[in-house]
């Protein structure tokens, strides 16, 4: 072998092993970039501490059955995993809670907390339970109905244009603090027209704000009829169209109102002068009529802290107002109906057909002592 | 206002895109306009901050100014019957105040119809001038239509402020909400400088050319063969290293004077083309320096490159200036920003890149690296030459570039590895 093919040799070597050692610096370098990457998320997935503040109820009625949603939550928690309970789980003040409920449907705002279609059949079942504990009846069943509603948008063709999602998976469920018989949580539930946000603190429950709504008003879905939030219509129409014609006059609301003053995103501020009439300055008929009208809303939490609420909002007709905009009759879409007392707010507001013909029902009801529940 | 330049198409995405990125904003604000299963409809004021005049534009959805107004309006009234009465309510519900309390006149334009997330709106441009001839901070004051129906939401968004930094659809600021509680608004002005302007057009300019992966290939298949001297028809090693960083300087000298000269040029309106060939002759650029990087064209070859395939390059950042929004006043100090963020991002890539290239240059293993990295310039050049003059429909190694533009300095790290690896286990070149 000559000196020069040696040498050669040699140096065909030595850029072989360069190949090699850069080949291996790209892998090292490919590696430590996914490494960074991966670090990173796991970091922004670690839990925070979630802390239930001592609660100063001043407003509340008592009468919770806060036992039996704490035992119904702790169970729905129970079939998690941890990922899922750091996903539905946050602070009772984090922001997230003020901005994640709305009527309209996702993506347009995104929601807090585990979706209903991604959970299991189980979890699901026990998620709804929590809601079933904490509402009425027949509030449970209105619950039910909106996403049947949702459904039956789904149906439709070419529904929502693709740019937004209907159908009954798309609900969710959160907490804000950790549920206790004691301390102060929120169970935040919602999707397309529906909001519910139900605080309790103790023996004391507020159900403020809470958004139902609901397009269209009737429908059929598996051969069944469903006319969710009938009792609202009905009772708010029979309430405004109570009125005289001299009180409809001095009962109508300035300006127009096509959606909810006070709806999702606008917690205030509530208007500081009512308008409207004064319900004490009504006949013993036409009160019956606005204690209707109250109790479609206020009869969707469960029974015994209703009746309480209802008692209290009720003690309050001599502050408490109600009036109209637009119109007064069920099928005029600038029809717009508002109950405000010193505690319960309600709005009423009907709504030119999105996705269907026909009018549709956005409402909300809060209570202004106790929005969120209690500082 | 300034018309935009650039292609439709592309300008269209980009707007597109910017609306998804101002309605994700207000999402993530919480102050959700109310869209979905209806269309949008709120009201939109948008400013233009000049520094003698406001200009802007209110966007009225017709069928909530016909609850506002109690009229039966329609796309054809607004501008037909019910003209002379919505300009006088329009008018009458929009005012500005200087800081002084003194009012400033707003004056209407001619209205038109303008279909904007798929509701029909009745649009207005307006004009604002300031009491005093400069503008500073005022308060608007504004409660069209939200005066009667108390539900409604005005977004009120400055579009441009060069002295603010703001300026382009894509760094809008929502200042505010008119609604039923809020019927007026501080505008915030005069407090920036032209510095801010300066700074923001510069960053334009890094963030535009570090994400243009043509751009940046070209120069790297000039900068490949710059430590090298052509003599007969092949690539040399230069005999000192001084004299291979002086042929960087004049390339990356060639290059910018190249396309500094078209930018000025095209940006003030004197030269106007089509983007497509541009494009085009920009991914030809690539391959012919990448072909002169495997085998020198002509002597000196890469100077020449440069600065006439610079004028190219040039050209296509001056359409980038429409698209950003740059081309409304202050055109003087956004290009020299421009230009200087291009200029930066340019040398940060020789300062990276270069010492590797010029150890590398000095090894036996160069020429298998400069054609290798010549040959990949090539494909890509002619992946791009093929989908720009539009035979083929997509870029198969548009994930690939992208991910090498996107891990700039993993990729200097690796050459530089390479580098000195190379030095230590390979003899050096004859």
């Amino acid at each position: 072998m000559s000196p020069v093919t040696s040498a050669r040799r040699s140096r065909q070597a030595r850029v072989r092993r360069a190949v090699v050692a850069l080949a291996v610096c790209t892998g090292l370098g490919v590696t430590g970039c996914a490494a960074v990457a991966s670090t990173g998320s796991s970091a922004a997935a670690a839990m925070t501490t979630r802390k239930a503040p001592p609660a100063k109820v001043a407003s509340g009625a008592g009468g919770a059955n806060t036992a039996k949603v704490v035992a119904a939550a702790d169970a729905f928690l129970a079939t998690l995993s941890d990922e899922q309970k750091d996903t539905v789980l946050h602070d009772f003040d984090d922001a997230t809670k003020k901005t994640g409920w709305s009527n309209f449907p996702t993506p347009v705002v995104q929601r807090n907390g585990l979706k209903l279609g991604d959970l299991t059949d189980s979890q699901q079942a026990a998620a709804l339970k929590v809601m079933e504990a904490a509402l009425s009846k027949q509030g449970y069943e209105e619950l039910v109905e909106i996403r049947k509603a949702d459904d039956y948008l789904a149906s439709l063709p070419g529904a929502g244009n693709g740019r937004v999602n209907f159908g009954s998976e798309w609900y969710y469920i959160s907490f804000f603090g950790a549920p206790s018989r004691t301390g102060q949580f929120t169970v935040q539930y919602g999707g397309h027209h529906a909001a519910y946000n139900i605080t309790y603190a103790g023996s004391n429950v507020s159900i403020s704000p809470t958004l139902t709504a609901v397009e269209p008003m009737a429908f059929d879905w598996e051969e069944k009829f469903y006319a969710p939030l009938k009792d609202k219509r009905t009772a708010t129409i029979g309430a405004v169209q109570a009125l005289t014609e001299t009180e409809l006059a001095s009962a109508e609301i300035d300006g127009s109102f096509d959606d909810l003053l006070l709806g999702p995103g606008h917690d205030g501020p509530f208007p500081e002068r009512p308008e409207g009439v004064l319900v004490s300055d009504l006949t013993k008929k036409q009160q019956a009529k606005v204690t209707a009208m109250l109790k479609a809303w206020v009869d969707d939490l469960d029974e015994k802290a209703a009746a309480r609420l209802l008692a209290k909002y009720v003690s309050e007709y001599g502050k408490t107002y109600i009036g109209w905009s637009g119109g007064t009759t069920l099928d005029n879409p600038q029809t717009y109906v508002r109950l405000d007392g010193p505690s319960a707010w309600i709005e009423f507001s009907n709504q030119p057909g999105a996705e269907t013909d026909g009018v549709h029902q956005h409402t909300i009801f809060r209570d202004e002592t106790a929005d969120y529940g209690w500082e | 206002m300034t018309g935009r330049k650039g292609p439709g198409k592309v300008c269209d995405v980009k707007r597109l895109l910017s609306a998804f990125l101002i309605a994700a904003l207000l999402l993530a604000g919480g102050l959700a306009p109310p869209a979905g299963a209806h269309p949008m409809s709120t009201s939109a004021v948008l400013l233009d901050i000049g520094d003698d005049r406001v200009e802007g534009e209110v966007q009225l959805p017709i069928d909530r100014l016909a609850v506002a107004v109690d009229r039966d309006l329609t796309r054809g009234s607004v501008l037909g019957a019910d003209r002379t009465f919505l300009r006088k309510y329009t008018a009458e519900h929009i005012s500005a105040v200087g800081d002084d309390d003194r009012p400033w006149p707003v004056t209407l334009g001619t209205g038109s119809v303008r279909t904007i997330d798929r509701t029909p709106h009745l649009v207005y441009p307006f004009e604002i001038r300031p009491s005093g001839g400069r503008v500073t901070t005022f308060a608007l004051r504004y409660d069209v239509i939200v005066e009667e129906l108390l539900t409604h939401r005005v977004i009120v968004t400055v579009r441009y402020d060069f002295d603010r930094g703001i300026l382009g659809t894509n760094d809008a600021e929502t200042l505010g909400i008119f609604d039923y509680t809020t019927k007026s608004l501080r505008v915030p002005a005069g407090e920036g400088s032209w510095l801010r302007g300066f700074a923001t057009t510069a960053g334009l300019g890094i963030e535009h050319i570090g994400e243009g992966t043509d751009h940046l290939l070209f120069l790297l298949m000039l900068l490949i063969p710059a430590p090298l001297v052509a003599a007969g028809g092949r690539w040399r090693t230069a005999a000192s290293a001084r004299r291979a960083v002086g042929r960087v300087v004049h390339v990356v000298t060639a290059f910018a004077a190249g396309h500094s000269l078209t930018l000025a040029l095209a940006a003030a309106g004197v030269i106007d083309l089509p983007s497509r060939p541009v494009e085009t002759l920009i991914a030809v650029s690539i391959a012919v320096s990448a072909v002169h990087a495997i085998r020198p064209l002509v002597a000196h070859g890469e100077v020449l490159i440069a600065g006439g395939f610079g004028l190219v390059h040039g050209l296509a950042f001056a359409s980038l200036i429409g698209d950003l929004g740059l081309d409304r006043g202050s055109l003087v100090t956004s290009l020299l920003g421009f230009n200087l963020g291009i200029e930066l991002t340019q040398l940060l890539v020789v300062a990276l890149m270069m010492p590797s290239l010029l150890l590398l240059s000095r090894t036996a293993v160069y020429p298998a690296f400069r054609t290798g990295v010549a040959v990949i310039g090539l494909v890509f050049s002619i992946s791009w030459i093929l989908e720009r003059a539009t035979l083929t429909s997509s870029d198969p190694f548009a994930g690939i570039q992208a991910w090498l533009v996107g891990h700039p300095l993993l990729v200097a790290m690796t050459v530089a590895a390479l580098a000195v690896v190379a030095r230590r286990t390979v003899p050096r070149a004859p």
